[in-house]
């Protein structure tokens, strides 16, 4: 009973023709920033962020949601037109995809990656609608020492999946807690490193903090390429309606691709690469045609876009019930959840019902209208494809800076993000993971503020931190998380080398 | 640049930020409404961790450079694509924006600061 009274809160929220147009309008831009290569749906969530800043929060949620949806999906664009993934988490779709275009199937294989991502991510919104209320009811077990350690397991687990490195993602997480650290400290209100400016004593704002790492080093990571990269143009392109057929012989390979997005999804810092590929492995080692794997199956297609895309549900369990993002796009809904005066956390569903079944209902027809528009739109990717960077990222950049000055109408912001997407720039170069920094510092006062408090609490005892089953269970998980991505990082990476010295030797044979 | 600099270079860097940070945070006072927790505790754990990083990073690095494994070496020596003036220029580019939009608002800035950029990034025939 509880549980339809929610749902008709949330869905109440829909009746506003405003929300139904800003999910069209964000998962068109979402799908139009996935599809470029060198744009993500982190990039285009972290610049219209501050554009919602006026909107009303389900408006603007209606909005993000749709950009996250429509910009999970539309990496596999461009990785099946032109072997390039959008986003890392396309790179599986690839090795099926773009053999399919080569063989005239491109029209079939967007068709198939539309309706499969479309699968997963529905499954993802209803499995989240199953347990996001369950976790959130042990909201009442979290104390500040709890709170402390489920931020640390999110920061472990995203520094050691990103990048081969864990020391150096361990540092990017630091370095996000530093700059979380700059401005007033909320329990004594002493200022610290503001290096005596007014305008750095209200710290660093989020959205400045989101544009500077995320938009603006992607943007100058792509300036520095810019006219290098491979154009590629398709003619023949021919529409391909969805069949039921195509997904009923492949109804088991569709579910447990789905479930292992889900899964992989709601373990907090892993994300979709993991995801896709683990479901495309699964996908191969169950199919009766495992040789056509690699030479343009149907199934690997289906099977790491279902998997992709249930990501977006999955990731928003930890988000929605631990305050935790599931992967570093999430990390960016975390930071508007904030910014729209809602805190996210353990009492976020109890607190915020509505919000939470909104979430989920809004996930439901973001995907849909993304199943649409990618099915309608499927003839105009290739134009999408040839937009040329020197056109991109001037209007990219004045994107960017209108978002920070509306936000809070200073100049001060604008040098801080061209600051801090320098800074990101070198960091990025120099192999450090710009997701972990940025959930160092989107979670950077919640560390601080519950470190403080549980020392506070427990008369500055640091065993203060293990001092209740759950806290010590977290902190296992997280022990335990981080070694399971630690090794499995190590394996693929050896796997990685071992092709690599294969080939080589392959080459000197010759 | 290639790895094993960059390893170095960013290694150090990190010792270095780590230092200043414990530094910084001497000379703050205490608060008298610390509640007993020291305001410096928190920063210098975040700044300890960085200087562990650090020293890692840049320990190791040196001890591969020092053994010679093949596999290591290869992987050290390889080189990181980076081109910096391209960006350099953006960044300046960037900031010219910025002033201008003070001084001369919006509506004239932008097509200007569009046409520029167009013009950095634009492919040469």
């Amino acid at each position: 009973m509880e549980l339809l009274q929610n749902l008709a809160a949330g869905a109440a929220h829909l009746a506003s023709v405003e929300v139904w147009l800003m999910i069209i309008v964000g998962v068109m831009i979402g799908i139009i920033f996935g599809a470029i290569p060198g744009l993500t749906a982190t990039t285009a969530l972290a610049m219209f962020t501050p554009l919602t800043y006026a909107l009303s929060r389900y408006t603007a949620f209606g909005f993000l949601l749709g950009v996250y949806c429509g910009g999970y999906y539309a990496g596999s664009i461009p990785a099946i037109l032109i072997k390039t993934p959008g986003a890392p988490g396309n790179a599986a779709t690839c090795v099926d995809g773009y053999p399919m275009r080569e063989r005239g199937q491109a029209g079939k294989a967007l068709s198939l990656s539309v309706t499969s991502s479309m699968i997963g991510g529905i499954f993802s919104a209803l499995v989240l609608m199953v347990f996001a209320p369950t976790i959130g009811q042990m909201g009442y077990l979290f104390g500040a020492p709890e709170y402390f350690a489920i931020a640390m397991l999110g920061m472990c687990c995203l520094a050691s999946v990103c990048g081969k490195d864990l020391c150096k993602g361990i540092a990017s997480g630091l370095l996000g807690l530093c700059m979380a650290m700059i401005g007033q400290d909320a329990i004594t209100g002493m200022t610290r490193f503001t290096f005596g400016s007014v305008d750095m004593i209200a710290g660093v704002g989020l959205i400045p903090g989101l544009i500077g790492l995320f938009a603006l080093t992607e943007i100058f990571c792509k300036a520095e390429m810019a006219g290098r990269e491979a154009k590629g143009t398709i003619s023949d392109f021919k529409f391909y309606p969805p069949k039921i057929a195509d997904f009923i012989h492949c109804k088991w390979i569709v579910f447990k691709s789905c479930v292992i997005g889900t899964v992989i999804g709601a373990i907090p810092g892993t994300g979709p690469t993991i995801a896709a590929w683990m479901a495309y492995n699964e996908a191969r080692r169950s199919s009766k045609h495992p040789e056509e794997y690699g030479h343009g199956s149907a199934e690997g297609v289906i099977a790491c876009e279902s998997s992709n895309n249930a990501v977006t549900g999955g990731a928003m369990i930890p988000l929605t019930t631990l305050g935790i993002p599931g992967d570093s796009v999430t990390a960016i809904p975390l930071g508007a959840l904030m910014i729209h005066g809602m805190t996210p956390g353990v009492t976020f569903t109890t607190t915020y019902p509505d919000m939470l079944y909104f979430f989920f209902i809004v996930l439901i027809i973001g995907n849909l209208v993304m199943w649409l528009c990618g099915l309608l739109g499927s003839k105009f990717f290739p134009r999408i494809l040839a937009v040329p960077t020197q056109i991109l990222i001037p209007f990219v950049i004045v994107l960017c800076i209108c978002g920070v000055y509306a936000s809070a109408s200073t100049y001060y912001n604008l040098f801080l993000i061209v600051a801090i997407g320098g800074i990101g720039y070198i960091l990025l170069k120099a192999g450090f993971g710009m997701a972990p920094m940025v959930l160092g510092f989107v979670l950077g006062s919640t560390i601080e503020n519950n470190f403080q408090r549980a020392l506070i609490a427990g008369d500055l005892n640091p065993l203060c931190f293990f001092s209740s089953p759950l806290s010590i269970g977290i902190w296992v998980a997280a022990i335990l998380l981080t070694g399971w991505m630690v090794i499995k990082n190590r394996k693929s990476s050896g796997a990685v080398a071992s092709a690599q010295s294969a080939g080589e030797d392959e080459k000197n044979s010759e | 640049m290639k790895k094993k600099s960059m390893d170095i270079i960013s290694g150090a860097a990190l010792i270095l930020f780590a230092v200043w940070g414990w530094y910084e945070t001497s000379i703050w006072k205490e608060s008298a409404a610390s509640s007993g927790i020291s305001v410096k505790v928190y920063p210098r754990a975040v700044f300890t961790g960085l200087g562990i990083c650090g020293a890692i990073i840049l320990i190791r690095t040196l001890i591969k450079l020092v053994r010679g494994k093949d596999l290591s070496l290869s992987e050290l020596s390889a080189i990181i694509e980076m081109h910096p003036v391209k960006v350099l220029i953006t960044i300046v580019l960037m900031l010219l924006y910025i002033f201008a939009l003070r001084a001369f608002g919006f509506l004239f800035t932008t097509p200007v600061f569009l046409y520029l950029s167009m013009l950095l990034f634009g492919e040469r025939r």
